[in-house]
Parts: C-alpha cells; structure tokens; sequence
C-alpha cells in the first residue's frame, strides 16, 4: 500500500490525461456508437499515425508542432474520405469502407516506417502510446483545445445529435449532411490526433466505444446515458490506473482492460 | 487458522526489520539504463551502493516497455546513470516523470571517444539512429573503465564519506580491465580467423578492442530489418570472405540469420550486449562469455 500511495504523484499527469480524454471521448464515442461506425475511430486513429510516421520519415519527429500538423493533414484527409463515403454508401456498407481506410493506412504506415530507424518501435508506440510519461505541457495544450472543441459541440449539439440520431429527418429540414459530417469528423479527428499520440490507438479506440456501450446498455435518455458514460470512464480507469500501479503494468493496456471488465460487470447488473 | 496468522505476523516483523536495516545503513541509491552500468557502478560502490537497472538484460536496450516501478524506482534512487549518445531516450521520460529533484543524472557517455559506423554505408537521407556516433561504447573494456571512472566521480560527489572507497575501487576496475585484456587477446590469438559478421551495429567497439573485423552487417541500416537483395549481396561477402561467424542479439528476429547460415554455412553465436539474461551479470564475466565465443567460434 506504501508503494501505492508513494507511487499516485508519479502517475498524476497521467491519470488527468486519461480523465480528460475519457471524458471528451465517451461524449464522442456516444455519437458514433449511435452512428453505427465504430470503426471510423481506428481509421481516424491510424490516419493519425500514418501522419506521425510521415513525420518520422521526413524528420519532422517528436513534439513539434510540424509532427501535429502533418498528423492533424493526414487525419482531415480521412475525414473528407470518410464524409464522402457516407453518400457512397448504399449497396455496401459504410463500415466496409472505413475498414478499407484503416487497412490501407496500417499497411502504409508500415511501409514508411520500414525505412526509418527503429521503425516497429513507433508502430508499437502508436498502438499503445505514451501515457505513463506524458508531460504536463502537453495535458495542458490538449485539455484547451478540447475545451473549446466541446464548447462547438455544446452550441451545436442540437444539430449534431440529430444528424447522428435521425439522418433523414435532418435531411427533410434541409441540412446538408455531407458538410455537417466534414465539421463532425473533422472536429473528430483533432480530437483522436491529440489523443493517439498520448495514449495509443488502442486505448483511443477503447474510450471512445466503451462508456458510450456502457451508457447505452443502461439508459435510454440521451443525457443519462452521457452521464453514464462519463463516470464509467472515470471509474474504470482509476481501476486501470491503481491495477497497473499493483501489478506493474503498462498504463494503456491496463486501462483498457479495466474498462473491457466494467462493460462485463454493467451487462450483468442491466435491467432486463 | 492462529497459525496463518502467526506466520503471517513473522514475516512482517522481518520484512519491517529488512527495511529498517535498508534505511539504516543508508545507501547511495543508483538506477542505470542497462545492467552493465549497473554492474560497472556495483564493482565500484560495492557495499555503499544499492545499484538496479531498468533495461533487463535480455531487453533490447533500445526499445524498453515503460512501467510504474521504473519511475518508483527512479523516484527513490540518488544517481541515474544514462548510456547517452541517443540509444536511451525512453531514460528521459522515466527521469522527468519520477519527479525527483535531487537525482543526480550522469550521462556515462561523456568523455568517451565514439566510433562511427564500421560499415561506413548509411547515408544521410536515410537518417541514423544515433547521430553522435555509435552508443555501443560500454562493450570495449577500455571505455568500460573510462565509464567506472565517471561513475567513480559521481559517487564521490554523492557521498564524500566514501571518496576515497570508490577511487581505490577504480583503480582496482582499472586493474582487472588490463589484466582481462591480456588474457582474452591472449584467447584469440590462437583464433586463426577473426572476421565476422554482426547482426546489429552493436559490436563495433568490441571489435575495436580486439582487432576483430566486421566484413558485413545482417540490417542494411540500423534498426532496418534485412531486404531481399541486401541478404544476397551477404551471402556473396560471406563466401568469398570465407567467414565463419555471426554474431546475433536475442531479441532481433532469427529468421535471417538461420537463413545466411544455411546458405553460407555460418555459425550463429547468439550474443546479448548487455550483461544479465542469457549473459553472466558481471560486467566483466559478459565480456569474457563473449570473447570465448568468438574464440570458439571463428574458424
């Protein structure tokens, strides 16, 4: 217990970082779960990467704003492509091609990472990022960008939320989707490019999918179900936080599972 | 279920009185990047020092998955002893994140005359792992005691109580480095061939000890694992060479190494350039594993 309570301070910027993005991201995750595109995360998360390895191969590296800029390039490209797709989408699912963006983005990423030094290193840090040793700094350039990314959402949520719940409708009130998606996803892939290079695909992926099931599985009201979302990141990964901290583990993956078992624990306990 | 209790209760008195006699006697508290500086700092603090690595040696000192422990571990330690020249870059985000104010963070690389590439083939655009030259420096025993000799004065500033310990434990770093020397030139003077071929840039500075040649590297660039066609252009060095060796780390894939001894008919000589896992946990017992390898080995 000592060991505990000497090692909290150590992990604080940690654990603030991981609270910040759980709590951007469940609200996040609520939109896309509810969207039925899971997957468009880990599209926008590897989009993300290929970004950063571009970067690497250019020598841009590090955290530089360049490495950002390259990353956030790359990013909004997969949003325009994912945008567009939405229209496209009819005899195929969209799910199929945002799977077709994740794939190609993976197997480019390794492909300019073959030729830089220590290339499976980076591929490796992308999956599982850096939360253990992220620098107050960054946490703080981060949690103000969020802020003002989730003062746009608050004003616009009315809209947002119904082009994410009831598409047709919004279409009947004249609204433009293609271009409500462009802000939607672009606007999310800031997001997943400041969170990706702090805490790896991985858990970005799990954030943003888990508390939003969580919430859904146990409400039915869009606020409550928000609500929900945001303690269950909370809690679990203070469960993540204080296991790795036990058991010695790596902080992402510890997360993650932790949040995996809460989804297990709300399945079982959910009124039927 | 009163005997649980009562063993229970015994190995926490003597658990509370190993930490008791920890705190008493007051040891200088080192962290190194990898258990060869550990091994180096433990030779020269011996019983002053408390001296822990967070590389393992069977890790890739290049890539090491960070861990809780690693920043409890720093935040508790007095000196942090870094390998320097970029190989242990992960160091500054344990250093910075155990938020430890008083630590002492020595880079072993100062001082130390760095050798570049053998090979001589990377160019420029293709980047380099280390641009200040190769970091591998702690395999040539020379520069080993040059690194005793730094550690030596860091813990002199640490503790001045036990200045005058650790210089005559220097001088007898010192000592044993020459007197190893003799004897493991002595084993490979009876080696009929000493070239070979190394798997990762790790070995330049062994080799420049003792007057090993490395005709050839198994990673076109560092970090970059084997194409096609660079594999092809070995197995032509290999032959016409007639070299016998290769020298491999456990932790790079095997694949290509079975396969250049297969057509080539090398021997693979699986060599960790850090001390502990496959290795003794000795500094100089890692060198001399090595070096009777090499001496058996090459043909």
């Amino acid at each position: 217990m000592t060991t505990l309570i000497e090692a909290l301070p150590l992990v604080g910027t940690a654990l603030a970082a991981a609270l910040v993005l759980g709590g951007m991201h469940s609200y996040l995750g609520f939109h896309i779960v509810r969207r039925g595109v899971i997957f468009v995360d880990l599209a926008m998360a590897q989009m993300a990467a290929l970004g950063v390895a571009a970067g690497l191969v250019l020598g841009w590296g590090g955290e530089g704003l360049s490495g950002y800029a390259l990353a956030l390039a790359s990013t909004l490209v997969g949003a325009l492509v994912i945008a567009f797709l939405r229209r496209a989408a009819d005899s195929v699912p969209l799910e199929a091609y945002i799977g077709i963006v994740f794939v190609s983005a993976q197997a480019l990423a390794i492909m300019l990472l073959s030729r830089t030094p220590g290339g499976t290193e980076h591929l490796r840090e992308a999956l599982i990022g850096m939360l253990l040793t992220v620098s107050p700094k960054q946490l703080a350039t981060t949690a103000l960008i969020y802020l003002v990314i989730g003062v746009v959402h608050f004003l616009l949520r009315k809209r947002f939320l119904l082009v994410t719940v009831h598409p047709v409708e919004s279409l009947q009130k004249g609204m433009n989707l293609f271009y409500w998606d462009l802000l939607f996803y672009s606007l999310f892939g800031l997001v997943v490019t400041l969170a990706v290079r702090m805490a790896g695909i991985l858990l970005v992926f799990g954030l943003l999918v888990i508390p939003a099931s969580a919430g859904i599985l146990l409400s039915d009201r869009t606020g409550v179900r928000l609500a929900i979302g945001w303690v269950f990141s909370a809690l679990t990964t203070l469960v993540g936080i204080v296991a790795a901290l036990r058991l010695d583990l790596p902080l992402a993956p510890a997360i993650l599972l932790a949040m995996t078992a809460g989804l297990g624990v709300v399945g079982l306990i959910r009124k039927r | 279920m009163k005997k649980q209790y009562n063993t229970l209760l015994m190995i926490g008195s003597m658990t509370s009185l190993l930490l008791l006699a920890v705190q008493v006697e007051g040891k200088v508290r080192v962290v190194a990047s990898i258990p060869d500086l550990a091994s180096i700092a433990a030779y020269i603090g011996t019983e002053r020092i408390d001296a822990a690595t967070i590389a393992r040696g069977s890790d890739d000192p290049h890539t090491v998955e960070l861990l809780p422990s690693h920043m409890l571990k720093v935040a508790r330690s007095d000196i942090y002893l870094k390998v320097g020249l970029g190989l242990d870059q992960w160091a500054d985000g344990i250093i910075d994140g155990s938020r430890n104010g008083r630590l002492v963070v020595v880079d072993c690389s100062q001082g130390i005359e760095t050798l570049e590439k053998s090979a001589g083939r990377v160019s420029a655009e293709m980047g380099d792992v280390h641009p200040f030259g190769n970091p591998h420096y702690w395999l040539d025993p020379s520069r080993g005691a040059q690194v005793a000799a730094t550690i030596a004065s860091a813990l002199a500033k640490v503790d001045p109580p036990g200045g005058e310990h650790y210089f005559i434990r220097l001088a007898a770093f010192q000592e044993e480095t020459d007197r190893r020397k003799v004897e493991w030139q002595r084993q490979l003077l009876s080696t009929p061939s000493l070239q070979l071929l190394t798997y990762h840039q790790s070995w330049v500075y062994l080799a420049a000890a003792f007057n090993l040649e490395i005709v050839g590297v198994v990673e076109p660039y560092p970090g970059i694992p084997p194409t096609a066609s660079h594999l092809e252009k070995l197995i032509d060095l290999v032959t016409t060479n007639k070299v016998g060796l290769l020298l491999q780390e456990p932790f790079y894939p095997a694949d290509a190494g079975r396969f250049l001894a297969r057509r080539a008919g090398m021997r693979i000589l699986i060599a960790s350039p850090s001390c502990g896992g496959i290795s003794p946990d000795d500094y100089f017992d890692h060198i001399d594993q090595i070096v009777g390898g090499i001496a058996g080995d090459v043909r």
